[in-house]
């Protein structure tokens, strides 16, 4: 850990506040059918849209027509995509003439997309067409984002409401969510970006001499394509596939530090601003900071583990005498798998940024890292992505924690627990119970069933601890919708796509689905009044209590499978200095 | 692996959903369809 390195992480978390506060207050004005200074581009283009679909704005719906209405939609768009993939052959934009994806393979990318998880177990420039790009995955980097928020919007109206049936329409939530946040967003960074170098045409790929030529290889071929505009709803829309195999890593799509710098807010902007925007709609800005808070300490916290933990290096070098300081002359610490572009705090915090945020980008190799600083990351998405998290999913699953925690502490002082006016009731606790508890199923029985099947054990090329984290990790990774890898895992075989699709699935719907009921149940409650028994949600006591509970869950849920594979492997790595 | 496989797979998956949103529905403590208050 260096001071410039501590300045320039501080530096980017306060151009995210300063940032996220405005675009924060911006999105609940917009969802609370007030005018933004966009409307007047874009309402014509928001009617035209309803009249075409045949869509009526003002049509409120139950949460079951909302989640059914959501299903449907993200069911489509999964077909939509699977279908889009096996027919890539015959479809326009394939200069390279790929030919069909395989089923399995076309199936996991399909879920991935769709649930804004973003797994991949192909290489995007030997795989897929510029349509497939452009038609199936960056639509759907649009459409799981938009759903997301969606979801969030439809919970906070369930908290703000009451005795109503009604959350709202789910189709004006996501037209509003994409056409007025998202796209304007994107297309704005998409522009930064390709004035930083990321690539952004429909040629074909390019063949050019290389400077340093050998007798047996004089010639690199060139990737092209249409990569700016998928990485910046990539980033924005926390959905993290690259359009390139090695995602943020590669020259084409995140060529310097500035555009690094750029991404790495962009993954973290809306997940923040979107608590601004809690606050904003439940009438009370401390509620949103107090989340905000909670989520920042946490995310501190793992950050300077990660930091000090890459930026020490690797204790067996220490003893070949290799010196890992760092200096005016080399970053030092642990830079394998790292761009040396980006160096240790440029990798180490993206890697913290990307998990925390289920965003899944990665710009350095998450298997390189040592046993501790890979750990961080893992523990992050364990967590179950609400340090910040997905667009709209970080904060519900957040707030899933908060209805735990507001419950607990009312059974310890024996009074009805109540959250921003509303009554926290058996109904309420399963429904959050199973937000909390269904990836952490999914997680650690996938895992299990890797580790007793010869399909899944033959995939594994690491042997001992690490193998065993690659795994946990994946499942760690798709089971909380992140979709990074920590690679070293031989994942693209019918098998794995299957298991995981599966897995990325019912972490996405099964959890939005109790999301939903949560919000249609708090938005039928009366409120209450406040009264001296009701607990404060805002206090530093409310907030030291739920990092408590977001962490004993955490630790109570992963910390034995994290024992047999970074845990072990840090005291192993540890006993060698 | 053909595509019918994965098709049933992803009906089975949608099968499986509606369960979990009717399992949801039951739970609540009110009747949404009937209009009933807590």
């Amino acid at each position: 850990m260096t001071p410039i390195g501590l300045f320039q992480s501080a530096l980017i978390l306060g151009i995210l506040f300063l940032c996220a506060k405005p675009l924060g207050s911006y999105i609940a004005r917009l969802f609370q059918g007030e005018r933004t200074w966009l409307h007047p581009i874009l309402q014509p283009l928001e009617k035209l849209f309803y009249r075409l679909a045949g869509i009526q704005p003002d049509a409120e719906m139950n949460w079951k027509s909302y989640a059914v209405a959501m299903l449907l939609f993200n069911g489509v768009g999964l077909l939509f995509v699977y279908l889009l993939q096996r027919f890539q052959v015959i479809l326009p934009l394939n200069p390279q003439q790929f030919g069909a994806v395989s089923p399995d393979s076309a199936f996991n990318t399909a879920a991935s997309f769709a649930t804004n998880t973003n797994w991949q177990a192909y290489s995007g420039e030997t795989t897929m067409s510029y349509f497939t790009q452009v038609t199936a995955l960056t639509v759907q980097n649009f459409l799981s984002a938009a759903t997301g928020m969606a979801v969030l919007i439809a919970f906070i109206r369930g908290i703000v409401r009451a005795t109503t049936q009604t959350v709202g329409n789910f189709w004006t939530d996501m037209t509003r969510s994409t056409l007025y946040v998202l796209l304007p967003l994107s297309f704005l960074l998409a522009i930064v970006l390709v004035s930083q170098g990321v690539v952004q045409n429909f040629q074909a790929y390019q063949t050019s001499s290389l400077l340093d030529s050998t007798p047996d290889l004089t010639t690199q071929t060139l990737p092209m394509g249409p990569a700016a505009s998928q990485i910046a709803i990539k980033q924005l829309g926390s959905n993290g596939g690259g359009f390139f195999n090695t995602n943020s890593a590669h020259p084409f799509e995140n060529p310097t530090f500035f555009s690094n710098t750029l991404e790495l807010i962009a993954i973290l902007l809306i997940p923040i601003a979107l608590c601004f925007t809690f606050g904003d709609m439940v009438g009370d800005q401390r509620q949103g900071w107090a989340l905000l808070i909670v989520m920042t300490l946490i995310f501190v916290a793992t950050l300077l583990v990660t930091l000090a933990s890459e930026q020490s290096g690797n204790p067996t070098w220490e003893a070949l005498g290799v010196d890992q300081t760092a200096t005016a002359w080399q970053s030092g610490g642990n830079m394998e798998g790292k761009e040396t572009r980006f160096g240790i705090t440029s990798s180490a915090l993206w890697a913290v940024v990307t998990t925390a945020s289920s965003n899944g980008a990665v710009n350095s190799m998450h298997d390189s890292y040592t046993p501790l600083g890979g750990a961080m990351p893992m523990w992050l998405m364990q967590l179950g992505e609400v340090i910040y998290g997905g667009v709209g999913s970080g904060l519900y699953g957040m707030l899933a924690f908060v209805i735990v925690a507001v419950f607990i502490a009312g059974l310890m002082v024996g009074r009805t627990p109540e959250y921003l006016g509303k009554k926290i009731e058996v109904y309420e606790m399963k429904m959050a119970s199973l937000m909390i508890l269904i990836p952490v199923l999914v997680i650690l029985i996938g895992t299990a069933l890797v580790v007793v099947t010869p399909a899944g054990i033959s995939a594994i090329y690491n042997p001992g601890a690490h193998g065993f984290s690659e795994v946990l990790y994946a499942f760690s990774s798709a089971g909380n919708n992140n979709g990074s890898a920590f690679a070293g895992l031989g994942a693209n075989s019918p098998f794995y796509n299957i298991l995981l699709a599966l897995v990325m699935l019912i972490s996405r719907y099964w959890l939005a689905i109790p999301a939903l009921a949560l919000a249609g149940s708090l938005a039928a409650k009366k409120r209450v009044p406040k009264s001296a028994g009701t607990l404060p949600t805002h206090t530093p006591l409310f907030i030291g209590w739920l990092i408590g509970v977001v962490i004993v869950v955490g630790a109570l849920s992963f910390v034995p499978a994290l024992a047999l594979g970074p845990i072990v492997e840090q005291l192993i790595l540890s006993s060698l200095r | 692996m053909s595509d019918i496989f994965f098709l049933l797979l992803l009906l089975a998956f949608g099968a499986a959903t509606a369960g979990i949103l009717h399992l949801c529905q039951q739970l609540m403590p009110f009747n949404p369809s009937k209009k009933e208050l807590p």
